[in-house]
């Protein structure tokens, strides 16, 4: 691709080196002269609504928005003229008399620097200590508290309609809309449904790009400002996307999680990822237990490895069930303990299958979101992989072509141009005859289909999903050249595993150790065995069911990584102090080598995971 | 018909069209009906209906044809009858049941309905041997509605039936579309719309061939060409007549701007509210797409192109560009901020051209008949022609089509005929909801793009709405931002918010809540607007709102400072029209109900409140409380001024003595104060009768030997009775009021002694204006030659002396057997002529420059029309140049005049014909053209004046000298006597202000309210009728001064009263009051 070309435009007498294609705003931005907006937001298309970036532009006979007008050779820009600064101030004078900020009560609102309302920092810096038009408190704004994540208050909205180009352009989820015309536009949700009885999925994009207090999430409302917490990028664990997060901490305390912008996620997250995992848990586990005349009961940790060394020493097979929410430091750990000190290989992955990844080049998050054919083949991204489905929902949004491959529904099968099922482009026997016996015309023209509309694509994507047929896969790694494959894996770090040998299978022995993290089990039946051992961060059926039940730290307590379905090797950090009572678990696995008389060296461990 | 498939085929399509319709002609009787939705809507369908009927059942041999809308909306249905294939005669307002006479009489008796034609419309010759009758029928040509008008984009509009596309092809349909395809390169195509000059007729002016030139020159494969028939604005109706009318017009039109820009689709954008145009489209792209004449290879040239209509839900910022595009590709119709522009990237991100519908209509005429050709219509500037829906209070509402550069008080009094019932013009709104209010000052501005925008104003889409001195501009200024305010899309700040905020500010002051400061406030928002909002919508929305308060800012501050609103319009403030627009305030409607119930006394006396003098304002007042009388609405307004006549001469026996105002503690203040008024007239009388109530010691100096100013010594005595004059004069001597006649100013005393030698604390100068104007011509100081109001003085004091039994010593003329000429037209020329021919002279001219529509003298309608029956012979049109005789007048030489260009007062400005002059002889000239004050008393700059020689006052009536207040005549100019008395009200109230205080606030008058329940029942007087007033034979006024009206029966005057609607009494309600309780009220006061 060829770099744009440079250009030389003024801004404010400075000289500027400005890109064709570029708006005002962004040169000004890139030579670091800030100019003030609120309806401008860098991930969002520009609406040039609200008129706060106005500019006076040599030759136009009216100020211009910055953040629409695109730059021309030698422009001249001023930002910072008395027609602009009155001009901004009157914007803002307006704003603040058209709905209720009572900005005391908000929890945006804060002192001059510690504000996180755009609205209340302009108008710090503006100096507007006055009401230009009477305030509007005599209307009574609607409060949409119908959605279980967030608030919707009207009336602190601006009407810069953020949240909606962020559900419309971001998410692609097209919930957020405008109603109404004049002084009677509002935010509405569809056909103006309340918030909690609308097609919204709780991506919470929408929180994420709101520049005042309008919509903020119940959980971390009030609770600190952004001047008071901490934010330290990560990586969710919640399913294979592997999804950069801002995790915003205050003490030990998770507030919140935000989607990072510059990801390949592109700021996106999925409810799941964003909300429940700041949702209070199921009771911790603390402190290890033992099953002593049928009851669960606290012990020490020297007590219960004993038990376990012991127990496990006379077994005749231990085997092992690992979380795919483990970073891989944690699951090479689990390997290394069984395959070391147990010798023993009966290990498998709670769930997790991870489908061949040699189909052909892979395609990475971002080719997703700018394809033009994506072809799905098994398998349900929407379900399971959420935010990959707004990236094909953001893709089919800009024209791309859909080809569905699928014997279940997809949500989006409305919008497939082509919808075949797995058995039509699936071979199912080898030599040419049998082919021809089981497979008629239409059948093979099935593959042929998929071949010509991937043939003829320029940037295609095909998704697809585990445990399909190996013909399947093997007419998958027919398709022309240019295709890029992503494997739609469940559980978060199954890449990882795989790449340490575990997979997803049953296991069996008269002993079993399920490493659990902070795995949810909910339906799962728990492997029989004669003596368990469960280690997990919180009460669930299995640890009510375990002999022998240890703490585990919990995904924003570990340290490690994660491999995505890209196979991109992600950072886990820890984002909370463990309580001291629980180790981590590679700790656990050398202490319990120890009272079997073997020896894990912690750095063996860690060298381990590095390999991989 | 078979599809065409080259230019050939067309031009034998056209041929053998034209045949088949002058065949049609040449039937018995062709019958053409407009059904525009205009048509339709005042019943044409049903007239169609009962022609076909009358027709069958006469079995007569006619084809009957609906045609579309030739604009002249206000006539639907309009009916158009061609008989044995000769003129056109086009006839107004045709119902159903006026069809049987209708083909009775002009087809079976060939003989025109002259009452119901409007004009013959022939197209060349009528053949020979028509009808004499239908000869007679004036020409389309010269009516003043059609004269003016010239047709380019609504040429086949009611001419053609718009559903069939062979009309369109006889009348050169396609035939610039074929000249383009078969000759034209496309770079022609532009060269020659931009040579023409066509500019955007959408509002936005720009050049349309520019326009073609960047879509052209921008890269892309695919382009749209769109119409822009979202034509939202209130009181426009332009585009959907043309689109109803001549639909092809519109794609030939877009087929050729498609050829010219390298486009292949064509898209229509047109409201769904147009339901007729709509179908009208839809069927005529079907038959051109039939003909091939939109499609592939038309006429079998390599050029193809379709055209498909996008229905809009009609939201108003939709005409602009952006948002139009937005609606068509399915999204929310708001606009974005350009660049880019739709030239380079418009709908679905490619190259897009926009034009309206009239730019496209007019582009096949301007491809057939040339660019020079265009050009020479119009102004250099903006050639060609506008197309305005003329609505409000005109009397020709309609379409019309005119040049470019026609002053705009043309359109309105020529094309539009003026405004109706007798209004005056106030202000015309162009350019729709966010255009601007032009006042009269601006009549003279020719219509076209810049020139209106010059003056304050848009040319818009199209639409011209035109108001009388009934509606204000406050209200006005709020009806179209309320409208503007709703449309906007709420996308951009300054338009959602501001737009809301100056509807606000604009609520406040129509509810006389407003302050001055609210002023700035509109400033200030408004610029905001205009300068930082998005779209044209929200830049344009305070046009309206600023042209109001830079033309009628007067008004604006009336419902600021004053809590009134001139026009009567603000609800709120206005508690009955009458009241409002009385210049004293008089509470007629409480009055009226107490004569309603036989309580004499107690009206009276509130009438006094406002207005000592009832019996004569009973008689000589224009009544300015009837002008707006909400009865007129249903039948004739009240005869107010009649009904208090009766009042005030039923309690003539009864002596007023003025009871005192104000709290003691003021009236002590005042005691011992002296106040001198100059002037015993109306404002003077009135303004000591206030002082003296308040309890200051008031001398009246008057000049002349009796008191009255003009009422007693100009107005003459068939008009006002001096007796009961005398009697309400005697009132304000009974509160104390010293009058002292026969002083005048700067001979028995000057302003200085008034205040150094005689004590008094302040002086208020009502000297009137007695003063007459001079013609200025040749000739003036030939014997015979009197000034009007002297004439009438020596009269009206004669009779004043007779009246009170003294001698007189007035130089009456003999004016027996003579001819008199009067020069103007206002109240003191009528009153000299009839006068004149009371002191026997066998003729009177009234000479005015004008014509008779413009006379001052209008506000008394029964004085021309009295002047008219008693033989007063009126010259209009004429001025004097020069008054002949050699030292006594033998006669006069007059101008003709016509009327040019407009003044100031909505009136044409007369101008001398050179050519024409000729003389009247005369024995007597009597020049009344208008008077100021007589300030020949005065030192230079003694006290500031203006150069009509009007005293320079502040808001309190003071003058340049502190102490020195001044009012009535001689500041307003001539006036009348309410118009005084209000100012005597006012400025004695400033007066006590500035002696107690020393203050000099604008003065208010504060009376109570009085809230009287109707007794009777209102629905018994519904179907009752203002009574005439009786009035002396015209036989029996000769040679004498008995008084014309003879006033009203006491039974006649208390059923009148009973007419009143009690407009007062729906006030208390909308403004949460309680209405009064009949009994209470009954009981209180009965005498």
């Amino acid at each position: 691709m060829n770099e744009p070309a440079l250009i030389q435009i003024t801004i404010d007498g400075r000289p500027v080196q400005a890109r064709v294609g570029q708006t005002v705003y962004e040169a000004a931005a890139a030579a670091g002269i800030h100019i003030p907006a609120l309806c401008y937001h860098p991930q969002l298309k520009p609406a040039g609504a609200c008129r706060i970036c106005l500019v006076e532009i040599e030759k136009q006979r009216a100020l211009q928005p910055s953040c629409t007008f695109p730059v021309a050779e030698g422009m001249v820009v001023r930002t910072d003229t008395p027609a602009v600064v009155a001009s901004r101030k009157a914007s803002l004078h307006m704003i603040f008399s058209e709905r209720t900020h009572y900005c005391m009560f908000c929890p945006a609102s804060g002192t001059g620097e510690t504000t996180d309302c755009e609205l209340q920092k302009l108008g710090y810096e503006h100096g507007l200590d006055c009401w230009a038009y009477a305030p509007n408190y005599r209307k009574q704004w609607p409060v949409d508290a119908t959605r279980k994540y967030f608030v919707m208050d009207h009336g602190r909205c601006i009407l810069c309609r953020r949240c909606v180009r962020a559900c419309e352009d971001i998410a692609a989820n097209h919930t957020l809309g405008v109603n109404q015309r004049g002084a009677r536009t509002m935010i509405c949700a569809d056909d103006d449904v309340p918030f909690g009885e609308s097609s919204c999925v709780s991506c919470g994009t929408c929180l994420q790009v709101c520049p005042t207090g309008a919509l903020h999430d119940r959980q971390s409302v009030y609770l600190g400002h952004e001047s008071q917490i901490k934010r330290t990028p990560a990586t969710c664990v919640g399913c294979a996307v592997g999804c950069s997060i801002h995790a915003i901490t205050r003490g030990n305390h998770l507030l919140r999680v935000e989607g990072d912008w510059d990801a390949p996620n592109g700021g996106l997250l999925c409810a799941a990822g964003r909300f429940e995992v700041v949702e209070p848990k199921s009771a911790r586990i603390l402190q290890p237990l033992v099953r002593r005349d049928g009851q669960p009961v606290e012990t020490t940790w020297d007590d219960a490895l004993t038990l376990i060394g012991t127990k496990f020493s006379e077994a005749h097979l231990v085997a092992g069930v690992a979380s795919p929410r483990l970073t891989t430091e944690s699951l090479a750990a689990f390997e290394c303990f069984f395959h070391d000190v147990l010798e023993s290989s009966e290990i498998g992955l709670l769930s997790g299958e991870v489908p061949p990844l040699d189909l052909g080049a892979t395609a990475s998050l971002r080719d997703v979101a700018e394809a033009d054919c994506i072809a799905i083949i098994g398998g349900n991204p929407l379900q399971n992989q959420k935010v990959l489905g707004h990236l094909i929902r953001r893709a089919l949004d800009n024209g791309a072509r859909l080809i569905l491959v699928n014997d279940e529904a997809t949500g989006i099968d409305a919008w497939a141009e082509m919808h075949l099922e797995l058995e039509d482009i699936s071979f199912h026997a080898a030599s040419p005859f049998e082919r021809l016996k089981t497979t008629y015309h239409l059948r093979v023209s099935g593959l042929l289909q998929l071949k010509k509309a991937i043939e003829s694509a320029r940037r295609p994507v095909l998704l697809y999903g585990s445990g399909l047929s190996s013909s399947v896969y093997a007419a998958l790694r027919t398709l022309p050249e240019q295709a890029r494959f992503l494997p739609l894996v469940k559980g978060a770090n199954a890449v990882g595993a795989a790449r340490l040998g575990i997979e997803a299978r049953p296991v069996r022995g008269d002993a079993l150790y399920v490493l659990l993290g902070d795995d949810q089990v909910d339906g799962l039946a728990l492997p029989q065995s004669e003596f368990t051992v469960v280690h997990a961060a919180v009460r669930s059926a299995w640890t009510d069911a375990a002999d022998v039940v240890l703490p585990s730290p919990t995904w924003a307590e570990q340290r490690g990584h994660v491999f995505n379905l890209e196979g991109r090797r992600l950072p886990v950090v820890p984002l909370l102090q463990p309580p001291a009572s629980v180790p981590a678990h590679g700790q656990t696995f050398v202490r319990l080598a120890e009272r079997m008389g073997q020896t894990l060296s912690p750095e063996a461990l860690a060298q381990l995971a590095v390999q991989e | 018909m078979a599809k065409l498939n080259t230019i050939q085929d067309l031009a034998q399509l056209r041929e053998q069209s034209q045949q088949t319709l002058a065949a049609r002609g040449r039937a018995r009787a062709a019958i053409f009906v407009g059904t525009g939705t205009c048509g339709i809507a005042a019943g044409a369908r049903e007239t169609m209906q009962a022609i076909q009927q009358e027709l069958a059942r006469r079995k007569l041999d006619g084809p009957v044809t609906t045609v579309g809308c030739i604009g002249m909306c206000a006539k639907e249905p309009l009916v158009d009858i061609q008989i044995n294939g000769g003129s056109h005669v086009l006839y107004a307002n045709i119902q159903p049941d006026m069809v049987p006479r209708l083909i009775e009489e002009h087809v079976v008796n060939t003989r025109p309905v002259r009452e119901w034609v409007i004009c013959r419309m022939a197209e060349g010759e009528p053949p020979a041997d028509e009808p004499q009758a239908i000869q007679n029928v004036p020409q389309f040509r010269d009516l003043p509605f059609t004269g003016k008008q010239i047709r380019i984009a609504m040429a086949n509009c009611g001419i053609i039936d718009p559903e069939k596309i062979e009309e369109y092809i006889a009348r050169d349909g396609y035939r610039a579309l074929a000249r383009v395809l078969g000759m034209w390169s496309p770079e022609e195509v532009i060269r020659v719309v931009k040579e023409s000059g066509l500019r955007g007729r959408g509002g936005g002016g720009f050049s349309t061939g520019t326009k073609w030139e960047l879509c052209r020159r921008s890269p892309g494969e695919t382009k749209y060409v769109i119409c822009n028939a979202d034509e939202g604005d209130p009181g426009a109706f332009m585009d959907r007549s043309i689109l109803e009318s001549d639909p092809h017009a519109v794609l030939e039109g877009m087929a050729i701007a498609g050829y010219a820009m390298g486009a292949r689709e064509g898209i229509i954008y047109c409201r769904e509210e147009y339901p007729l145009a709509i179908d009208r489209l839809e069927a005529a792209i079907a038959q051109a797409t039939d003909l091939g004449l939109l499609g592939s290879n038309i006429l079998g040239t390599k050029f193809s192109f379709d055209i498909v209509l996008k229905g809009g839900a009609g939201a108003f910022v939709c005409g602009e560009e952006t948002a139009l595009i937005a609606s068509v590709e399915g999204r929310r119709g708001e606009p974005r901020p350009r660049p880019p522009f739709p030239a380079v990237s418009g709908l679905w991100g490619k190259p897009s051209n926009i034009n309206n519908v009239k730019s496209y209509a007019m582009t096949p005429r301007i491809v057939l008949r040339g660019a020079e050709w265009f050009k020479s219509i119009g102004s250099p500037k903006s050639p060609g022609t506008a197309i305005f829906a003329l609505t409000g209070k005109v009397n020709n509402t309609g379409l019309i089509e005119v040049p470019m550069g026609i002053p705009l008080g043309d359109i309105i009094f020529d094309v539009g005929g003026g405004i109706p019932g007798g209004r005056s013009f106030k202000s015309v709104q162009t350019g729709g909801p966010l255009g601007g209010c032009l006042p009269a000052s601006s009549l003279n501005t020719p219509v076209d793009f810049d020139s209106l925008q010059e003056a304050g104003a848009v040319m818009g889409s199209g639409g011209m709405i035109v108001v009388d001195d009934d509606t204000c501009m406050v209200e006005l200024a709020k009806y179209f931002l309320t409208f503007a305010t709703a449309e906007s899309c709420g996308k951009c700040i300054p338009c959602r918010i501001g737009g809301q905020r100056l509807l606000e500010v604009l609520t406040r002051i129509t509810e006389g809540q407003g302050t001055r400061k609210d002023l700035q406030a509109i400033r200030d928002i408004s610029a905001h607007m205009m300068s930082s909002s998005l779209c044209g919508l929200g830049q344009r929305t305070p046009g309206p709102v600023m042209s109001v308060l830079r033309f009628f800012e007067q008004e604006m501050l009336a419902h600021i400072d004053e809590q009134l609103c001139p026009s009567g319009q603000c609800k709120k403030l206005v508690r009955a029209k009458c009241v409002n627009t009385c210049p004293a305030g008089v509470d007629t409607p409480a009055y009226l109900a107490l004569i309603a119930q036989g309580r004499y006394a107690e009206g009276l006396a509130i009438h006094r409140e406002r207005n000592p003098f009832a019996i004569i304002c009973g008689r000589a007042c224009p009544a300015f409380c009837e002008t707006k009388c909400r009865r007129a609405e249903l039948d004739e307004p009240i005869a107010i001024r009649m009904t208090k006549r009766f009042m005030a001469e039923h309690q003539l026996a009864e002596p007023w003595t003025p009871e005192p105002l104000g709290t003691p503690e003021q009236r002590q203040a005042s005691s011992g104060k002296k106040v001198a008024v100059i002037g015993a007239g109306p404002a003077g009388l009135t303004a000591a009768l206030r002082l003296a109530q308040l309890g200051y010691g008031v001398t009246v100096f008057e000049k002349l030997p009796v008191p009255g100013g003009m009422m007693s010594c100009a107005i003459p005595e068939y008009r006002l009775p001096r007796q009961p004059l005398f009697l309400e004069i005697d009132n304000i001597k009974r509160a104390g009021v010293d009058i002292r006649c026969g002083q005048t100013l700067g001979k028995d005393f000057t302003l200085d002694e008034l205040f150094d030698k005689h004590g008094f604390h302040s002086v208020v100068l009502a000297i009137g204006a007695w003063r007459s104007r001079q013609l200025g011509v040749a000739g003036e100081d030939k014997s015979g030659v009197i000034n009007g109001l002297d004439f009438l003085r020596e009269i009206a004091v004669d009779s004043c002396h007779r009246a009170l039994g003294r001698p007189s010593s007035a130089r009456i003329p003999d004016l027996r057997g003579k001819r008199v000429g009067v020069v103007g037209g206002g109240d003191v020329a009528i009153d000299a002529a009839r006068v004149a021919l009371r002191l026997g002279a066998r003729e009177v001219h009234v000479m005015y420059r004008r014509t008779g529509d413009d006379m001052p003298a209008t506000h008394l309608p029964e004085e021309i029309e009295g002047a008219l029956h008693e033989g007063v012979r009126f010259q209009t049109l004429v001025n004097p140049v020069e008054i002949l005789g050699d030292g006594a007048v033998t006669g006069v030489r007059l101008m003709r005049q016509r009327l040019a260009e407009f003044d100031d007062t909505a009136r044409r400005k007369p101008v001398a014909m050179e050519s024409e002059s000729f003389t009247l002889p005369l024995d007597f000239l009597i020049p009344a053209i208008g008077q100021t004050p007589d300030l020949s008393w005065m030192k230079p700059d003694q006290l500031t004046t203006t150069r009509g020689r009007t005293f320079v006052v502040n808001e309190a009536f003071g003058t340049s000298r502190p102490g020195v207040f001044a009012a009535g005549d001689a500041v307003t100019g001539p006036a009348t006597i309410v118009q005084a008395i209000a100012q005597g009200n006012l400025v004695a109230v400033a007066v006590d202000e500035w002696l107690r205080t020393g203050q000099m606030p604008k003065p208010r008058l504060i009376t109570p309210r009085h809230d009287f329940a109707p007794l009777h029942n209102l629905d018994d007087f519904a179907g009752a009728h203002r009574p005439s007033m009786p009035r002396l034979k015209v036989a029996e006024r000769e040679g004498n001064f008995k008084e014309v009206e003879l006033g009203l029966s006491e039974e006649v005057a208390q059923a009148e009263a009973k007419r009143c609607l009690r407009c007062d009494l729906e006030w208390l309600d909308r403004m949460g009051l309680p209405r009064p309780e009949p009994t209470a009220a009954a009981t209180k006061g009965t005498p």
